[in-house]
């Protein structure tokens, strides 16, 4: 039971190879965050996972499968997609989008039962927006609006989750909530991939990373081993230090925090031409 | 997104968080929320009766009215003794007037107002745009160069009338086949060929205007263009045929309708294949509106205006919204219709009429739009 990346090429026609020699796997109760600069590729490999590219080379496969040879809804009862946002032209509720997520266990020509009414509410509940059902979805909060994406997602009722940047229009706090529920899920057993330009959300939330950089994965693994100063500095060409919190005397509880030293050239390890990660621990 | 997650963030005995929603903290939300359930899906049924109460009301209404006013009892007599040969006959000339003049005028206009408000409801959610109509693909300008062209030509009416039909298919399809083979299945390739293809079909149409002869067949091309449903027979109703067609696939396919106004990559992620939809979407919309426009001539804002208006009484769901654009429709272009013939001595054109109307209903719309339900 695994979504598998094996050497995934892609091209753009007019910009080149975006994506090359791509190979990653997701599991059950595994959350994989996918860390790399802006243009790296982290949107194009997303499409390709949930088959809106293509005619990508190398494979990817779900349970065994190729994605290209199952149906479209076959894909969509098995990997569910959370939008960074969404903007509707027509005032649905909260309720209707969420209920859309049935979409793919409908009968082709059939409209949503009472079941799927049951499971649209529960997956508002289980992300806390229940109270919210009956706005439209353009007058929420953008945090709301997240969370209501979420929910669609968890009606959909498939095992693997895509969310490209979820975090990306919220405040601190919402933040927090989003990536709570999302290592939640990851709990229950979803295989969650995630898209984020906070490296500490890896940390926080997530039992994987993968650094993209041009089209290539440049580490993958725990978030203890392959986030380090070095790493990151070189994703993103500036120099980050990884540091260890503690968050009480005995320094029994203690968290990772990933800090980009902005111009202060007095310190030991801001060396712009070496960022080679003498600061770790 | 407070409650439950508020409750459980101090639960956790390291500085990991905890999701916010538990199977325990979530029971009596789970309670609060069964309580306050809207009855999704069901609620719009009553409003879809009231609405197909309005179309009954309207159209009855339109048979007591014109040259001749007839009372509501005698229509109902001429009406009853159409359906139940027992019932004793009316004056002739009544029946004549009710049975062959206004009862397949009213009829036409139900079909046509309908279909011309399904299409246009179809279409602004399969390309998310609230401006969308159902001309926006050519479906009008390449039948008002069909009907031109056979007018032009001397053609009887059925071939007028036939030739609008056909030609306006194949400007749609030329259309979408331009689209399919420069665009990448993108919608602005699509809406901008139709842009293209409809402005091509006017150009035609001024063609024949200009070779028309100007005391006979140029008033003739004029006034179709402007529409009406003056020369409406029973014979006309068999436009119902690919109207009903249109109208049960577009049904059939109202929650994909629905899904489709979520974007493209939204709906592909939800299983939709957006080609196929597409395709079948705009196969329909445009079957319908050229049956309809072969009928009536063309007739603008119907189709923009009435699935705002369904949508201010049903919401934007397509399963309701569908039914109720086509009831709507059908009431709207009913009363207008009526308003045509009766207001002045002569028929005012159609055409006329509902821009006139449709135009500053519009801005009252969009003056509710500010509210935030377009």
């Amino acid at each position: 039971m695994t979504l598998a990346v094996q050497t995934l090429e892609f091209d753009y026609p007019q910009r080149g190879r975006v994506l090359n020699g791509v190979s990653l796997r997701v599991g059950p109760g595994e959350t994989v965050a996918i860390l790399g600069p802006n243009g790296s590729g982290k949107t194009t490999l997303l499409r390709c996972l949930l088959g809106i590219h293509r005619s990508y080379r190398g494979t990817i496969s779900l349970d065994g499968k190729d994605l290209r040879a199952l149906p479209r809804a076959e894909v969509a009862r098995r990997i569910a997609y959370v939008p960074q946002t969404t903007t509707l032209v027509f005032p649905f509720t909260v309720f209707d989008v969420v209920l859309m997520g049935r979409t793919p266990h409908l009968k082709p020509l059939g409209t949503p039962t009472r079941r799927d009414h049951e499971l649209a509410w529960h997956a508002l509940e289980r992300v806390g927006i229940a109270h919210l059902a009956g706005r439209a979805l353009n007058e929420v909060s953008g945090g709301e609006r997240q969370l209501a994406l979420i929910a669609r997602a968890l009606a959909q009722q498939s095992p693997y989750l895509l969310l490209d940047e979820p975090t990306a229009n919220l405040d601190f706090g919402n933040q927090a909530r989003v990536l709570e529920i999302v290592a939640g899920l990851a709990r229950d057993g979803y295989g969650v991939v995630i898209t984020t330009h906070v490296p500490d959300h890896a940390f926080l939330a997530c039992t994987h990373v993968a650094l993209l950089k041009d089209g290539q994965i440049q580490a993958f693994g725990s978030p203890e081993d392959v986030l380090t100063s070095a790493r990151l500095s070189a994703l993103y060409s500036l120099p980050v230090q990884v540091a260890t919190v503690t968050l009480d005397a005995s320094a029994e509880r203690a968290a990772k925090v990933c800090i980009p030293l902005l111009g202060r050239e007095e310190l030991p390890w801001s060396s712009r031409r070496e960022p080679s990660g003498t600061g770790e621990r | 997104m407070r409650g439950a997650g508020e409750r459980t963030r101090r639960a956790g005995n390291d500085t990991r968080l905890r999701v916010a929603s538990t199977a325990v903290s979530d029971q009596p939300l789970a309670h609060a929320a069964a309580r306050t359930r809207p009855q999704a899906g069901s609620s719009a049924v009553p409003r879809l009766m009231a609405l197909l109460a309005l179309l009954l009301a309207v159209g009855f209404v339109s048979l007591l009215i014109g040259r001749y006013p007839i009372s509501p009892s005698v229509v109902l007599g001429i009406l009853a003794s159409a359906l139940l040969p027992t019932t004793p006959a009316t004056p002739d000339t009544m029946t004549t007037v009710v049975l062959d003049v206004r009862v397949p005028r009213v009829a036409a206009g139900a079909i046509v107002g309908g279909a011309l408000a399904v299409s246009g409801a179809a279409y602004q959610s399969l390309f998310k745009n609230p401006l969308a109509s159902p001309g926006l693909l050519g479906v009008t300008s390449g039948a008002g160069f069909g009907a031109a062209l056979a007018l032009l030509l001397g053609l009887p009416w059925v071939a007028v009338q036939t030739s609008a039909f056909t030609f306006g298919l194949l400007a749609v399809a030329v259309a979408y086949v331009i689209a399919r083979s420069l665009g990448n299945g993108s919608l602005v390739v699509l809406i901008l060929a139709g842009v293209v293809i409809s402005a091509f079909f006017q150009a035609l149409i001024s063609i024949t205007q200009y070779l028309a002869d100007p005391l006979t067949t140029l008033p003739a091309i004029t006034f179709w263009l402007m529409g009406g449903l003056g020369k409406a027979t029973t014979r006309d109703l068999l436009v119902l045929v690919p109207v009903s067609l249109g109208l049960l696939v577009l049904l059939a396919l109202r929650w994909r309708i629905n899904v489709l106004s979520l974007g493209d990559e939204e709906a592909t992620a939800l299983g939709i294949d957006l080609v196929r939809t597409r395709l079948v979407v705009v196969l329909c919309a445009t079957l319908m509106t050229a049956a309809a426009v072969s009928l009536s001539g063309i007739i603008g804002w119907v189709g923009l205006v009435v699935p705002h208006l369904a949508r201010a009484v049903v919401g934007p769901n397509a399963p309701a919204l569908l039914p109720a654009s086509f009831l709507l429709g059908g009431s709207f272009l009913i009363a207008i219709d009526t308003i045509a013939r009766s207001a002045t001595s002569a028929e005012i054109p159609l055409g006329i009429l509902t821009a006139l109307v449709g135009a500053p209903f519009f801005i009252a719309l969009l003056a509710r739009a500010r509210q935030g339900w377009v």
